[in-house]
């Protein structure tokens, strides 16, 4: 590691706990008039501030460096020896910078939700804090309580904003992540041996063979348990499908992250040779999960199972994109999930908008966007940059994914490669089905469907901008 | 990126942008000026190097985009640039356009991605053209079912094409096209590669199986049926594969296999010009058949690169719209079947249509002549067709109501201008090869005249054939209802069944089962008390005895 002195990270994990604290203070918007969001403003402008921050750290790192950079080290016991470390580097950095764009975006979905809002957005910063100090943990022992921790907010918000079945869904969220948080824990413990250890240096302790296979096998299905990867898609469809507010949505979505990373950190080139089986099993289970859930979301007709389809293949597909025997494809993996982030939570809070627009009106979805042109013009352009067209780093980055995974194995990228045309079409058939008037709603233009206020079409006309500089050029921001 | 595209693109932008009616005819000349100004500055600078540039689209990859135009290359900017020219005319002049001021905007936008896939020397740049310019005729596409089938149809051809390169990419390590040649051969899976290929470009380029997107575009408004038929995709399927054709030698299918779908689509192309009501359909099937020829000259490598090629895709373009003339003449009539006898009111659009049809030949003939036989055949199908199409209107017994017939009249002279005078410029251009088509003509008279497919003006009654789409049904029923069908069983076995009634309906009986039981041990029982005791008594044996083994 390269030895660096500073405060930036520390800042970065605390300004969203800064801003927990501010929200905590400020007035609740509840039974006021829209006016008094004083704690979405606060949200709003805490995410702004930190991604000026990361704007500045993106400008300190080397965007090609392998090592993690800017290490800062806490003492925290003697005995044992507790160090607590923490390091990004360019692809750690795309992700935070990614979830907090998808966060602002939920809190811009949110903006005129009248129910428990300062909770929800307290609950959404303490999310922040806890995922952006998993991206930068980089000893074993950080990295479990910050993976662990991410799993309280959202826990809560489960709770909070589930719809009637919450009960059934927290049962299933509290059963797979004990499993896996049980599961790593006892690995980490193993790894600890009375030292904390560097992720990058995991490799290089030593352990007789049936304990090397029990501690990455419990690592492994501890990362699985956070991705929807079959049997694990379960509780993760479950909360994807029972949760109509755009933020928590969102933020469910970004836990099958913290497994990808997990796996990202751990396994491409410090998994021991033993595990080579046990990654080609992983392998067939992804891709059996891609084709299976990509066919359900094709056959299904809710839209929040169709996100939740597309999200689950790209995430197995980045998933298995950095698991090739190569680190070449990090940086483009990065890029790909910086752009794919963003693009999932447009698509969901225009989803949710619509939704709202469904119950007040009292009409089907189907042929909802003829009239608001607006809401039409932004959720195709996101459909159409989700699904893979030139309009994002998607779209040249996802090749050179599909480059490695071709050159692997061409039968299973074959596979890989239905399941995301599948779960495309999907996305895209439902964006028709939203916009094309079906006979039977004839009297679809009487109906008065309120668009996206201009000040919100402005802002995802900026993160479309974005979008197409990240096309242009993924490092657009270093420019 | 060079100037002049730059000024397309801002010009483009901003004219998409432009509030709907607002200063038509200023923002047209800006439009227009920005064609100009592309197509002079293009006259002079073969081979610039200042035209090459470093793009960061990939950190990783250095891609060098490049814009220099060489001889073809620009002959066939210049082409595009006049096919938009003449589609911006078109839009403004003629045409009753929902909002000209984007579609001119869409056409700049498409006229800038189409030059760039012309000149691309790398397949990155020539994938994010075609991509760009699918969305760019997407929002073009002003009717919901023919944008739906057409952005089915190019995401999956598009996302086949990069895949494919994903592929060649992965074997030969480099993004030029150039270096396809001799590295092709030593590539695996030649058959796959050459196969999808051929696949993305036939679906881009509408020909049979591929057509049904175009065919549901004939309710759009003529001069943006006509544009996105010839300047947009099926365009940038004859790009592709002309950029890319060095690959298709690696495959032994690739060639049989292009004459296959060239040659029928020219056959179901000719007869849906003969049997289809619709004078937009015939317009969408007379496109289809241009493209089947253009292919089938790929197909025996009888075309090479020219600029030929661009001036026969102009006239074939001008002949289409000439079609627009008998549908203005009629008062916006479309069906076939409610006109005829026109002849006698419609001189000069006779005359109008019949110069475009000698264009169409002319052109043709000097693009085909390298190949007699593909000539001729190219000149028989146009005759048949177009023959047929005229006499049906301008010949046959009249079905048009009285208020059609009233108002017959020859359309405006901005209408047909264009066609004369580029009718004009090429017989100028090629005066010396006028004589090769006197065949053509006595044929074309002849057929005309004598007319001698109207028995199949009968398939006009057949409500069921005229509107028939057997190759969605097709699609919907071999492709999507199976997959349809395996998605919803696979939720209930998988989702339903395995995981919601097995595992945790498993692990929840379970948990009920040890609290049941450790209910009752804690009951006011001596079986509970002995169970325990018991247990602890098992326990420590069994680590003593582990502990006495060790």
């Amino acid at each position: 590691m390269i030895e660096n002195t500073g405060i930036l990270l520390s800042i970065i994990m605390a300004i969203p706990m800064l801003g927990v604290m501010f929200a905590s203070l400020a007035k609740d918007g509840q039974g006021q008039t829209i006016k008094g969001r004083n704690v979405l403003s606060v949200g709003i402008f805490t995410v702004l501030s930190n991604l000026v921050i990361l704007w500045i750290t993106a400008r300190k790192i080397n965007v090609n460096g392998t090592n993690l950079q800017l290490i800062e080290k806490f003492k925290w016991l003697e005995t044992p020896n507790i160090e607590l470390v923490f390091g990004i580097d360019f692809f750690s950095l795309l992700l935070i910078a990614a979830i907090h764009f998808a966060v602002l975006l939920g809190m811009i979905g949110v903006r005129n939700n009248p129910y428990r809002q300062k909770t929800l957005i307290i609950l959404s910063l303490l999310f922040l804090s806890m995922i952006t100090g998993y991206l930068l943990a980089a000893d074993i022992f950080s990295f479990y309580i910050f993976f662990e921790a991410t799993l309280l907010p959202l826990f809560m918000l489960v709770g909070i904003f589930g719809d009637i079945k919450k009960q059934d869904i927290l049962y299933r969220f509290f059963l797979y992540n004990l499993l896996g948080a049980m599961l790593l824990f006892t690995a980490l413990c193993i790894l600890f041996d009375n030292e904390n250890v560097s992720i990058s240096e995991i490799s290089r302790v030593s352990l007789n063979r049936h304990i090397e296979i029990f501690v990455w096998g419990a690592i492994f299905v501890a990362f699985l348990s956070r991705i929807p990867i079959w049997p694990f898609h379960y509780w993760i469809s479950s909360v994807n499908v029972n949760i109509t507010n755009p933020l928590v949505f969102i933020v469910a979505n970004i836990m099958p992250l913290t497994g990808v990373y997990g796996l990202i950190r751990f396994f491409p080139l410090t998994a021991p040779d033993i595990l080579e089986p046990y990654l080609l099993a992983l392998k067939i289970i992804s891709i059996t999960t891609m084709v299976v859930i990509s066919l359900i979301g094709f056959s299904n007709r809710d839209i929040q199972y169709k996100l939740f389809s597309y999200m689950t293949v790209y995430y197995i597909l980045y998933l298995l994109g950095a698991l090739l025997p190569t680190d070449a494809l990090l940086g483009n993996i990065g890029f790909s999930l910086f752009a794919y982030l963003i693009v999932i939570s447009a698509i969901e809070i225009m989803i949710s908008h619509l939704e709202k627009e469904k119950q007040c009106t009292k009409v089907g979805d189907c042929g909802i966007l003829c009239n608001i042109k607006r809401s039409s013009f932004v959720l195709s352009f996101f459909i159409l940059a989700a699904v893979g067209l030139p309009l994002s780093s998607l779209f040249l980055n996802n090749m050179l994914i599909f480059a490695g995974l071709l050159s692997y194995n061409i039968k299973m990228a074959a596979f890989i490669l239905l399941a995301i045309i599948l779960s495309s079409i999907s996305l895209l058939h439902h964006l028709f089905y939203l916009k094309y008037p079906q006979e039977e709603v004839t009297d679809s233009k009487d109906v008065c469907v309120s668009d996206i206020s201009m000040s919100v079409f402005c802002v995802l006309i900026v993160f479309m901008l974005i979008l197409i500089a990240s096309f242009i050029n993924p490092l657009w921001f270093m420019e | 990126m060079p100037h002049y595209l730059v000024i397309l693109l801002l010009a483009g932008v901003s004219s998409v942008f432009v509030p709907k009616n607002r200063m038509i005819y200023w923002w047209a000349s800006v439009v227009i000026a920005s064609l100009i100004y592309s197509a002079l500055f293009l006259m002079g600078c073969f081979g610039s190097n200042a035209l090459t540039f470093d793009w960061q689209a990939i950190p990783n990859i250095p891609i060098a985009i490049s814009f220099v135009p060489e001889y073809f290359g620009c002959c066939a900017c210049l082409g595009v640039l006049a096919l938009s020219f003449f589609a911006v005319y078109y839009n403004i002049l003629v045409t009753k356009e929902e909002s000209p001021n984007a579609m001119n905007g869409l056409i700049l936008l498409n006229c800038v991605f189409v030059i760039s896939a012309i000149l691309s020397p790398n397949y990155i740049q020539l994938l994010a053209a075609v991509g760009m310019s699918d969305v760019i005729v997407f929002s073009a596409i002003n009717q919901l079912d023919a944008k739906k089938q057409y952005i089915y149809g190019n995401f999956f051809a598009d996302f086949i094409l990069l895949n494919t390169f994903a592929l060649i990419f992965v074997q030969s390590d480099s993004i030029v096209i150039s270096n396809f040649g001799d590295a092709s051969k030593q590539w695996s899976h030649r058959d796959f590669i050459a196969i999808m290929l051929l696949l993305s470009i036939f679906i881009k380029s509408g020909l049979l199986m591929f057509h049904t997107a175009y065919q549901k575009m004939s309710s759009l408004n003529y001069n943006r049926l006509n544009f996105i038929l010839y300047v947009t995709t099926p365009l940038m399927g004859a790009i592709i594969f002309e950029n890319i054709k060095d690959v298709f030698v690696i495959s032994p299918y690739s060639y049989p296999l292009l004459k296959i779908f060239s040659v029928l689509t020219i056959l179901f192309a000719a007869l849906g010009t003969l049997c289809v009501d619709n004078i937009k359909r015939k317009a969408v099937y007379l496109s289809m058949m241009f493209w089947g020829l253009i292919f089938v000259g790929y197909a025996w490598q009888i075309n090479t690169v020219s600029p030929k090629f661009y001036v026969l895709l102009l006239s074939a373009f001008l002949f289409n719209n000439s079609l627009m003339l008998v549908y203005k003449a009629a008062s916006d009539e479309v069906l076939i079947s409610r006109m005829g006898g026109f002849l006698k009111s419609l001189k000069f659009t006779f005359f109008i249509n019949a110069v475009s049809v000698v264009l169409y030949a002319v052109t043709w003939w000097i693009y085909a002549q390298k190949s007699i036989p593909y000539a001729i055949i190219g000149l028989f199908v146009i005759s048949i067709t177009s023959a047929h199409v005229f006499s049906e209107v301008y010949l046959s017994q009249s079905k048009a109501d009285e208020w059609v017939l009233a108002r017959l009249k020859n359309p405006l002279f901005l209408l047909w201008l264009p066609i004369i005078l580029v009718a004009a410029a090429v017989i100028y251009a090629k005066l010396n090869e006028w004589q090769y088509i006197y065949g053509f003509a006595v044929l074309w008279m002849l057929l005309f005249i004598f007319h001698p497919f109207r028995k199949l003006s009968m398939m006009y009654k057949y409500d069921s054939f005229q509107k028939s789409d057997k190759v969605t049904w097709l699609y919907n029923f071999f492709i999507l209802a199976p997959l349809k069908f395996f998605g919803r069983a696979l939720r209930l076995i998988v989702d339903f069944v395995f995981i919601e009634k097995t595992i945790l309906a498993s692990i929840k009986s379970a948990i009920r089962f040890a609290v049941f039981i450790f209910r009752k041990l804690h009951g006011k029982n001596i079986w509970g008390y002995m169970i325990f005791v018991l247990s602890a008594v098992i326990i420590i044996a069994v680590a003593y005895y582990k502990g006495v083994m060790q």
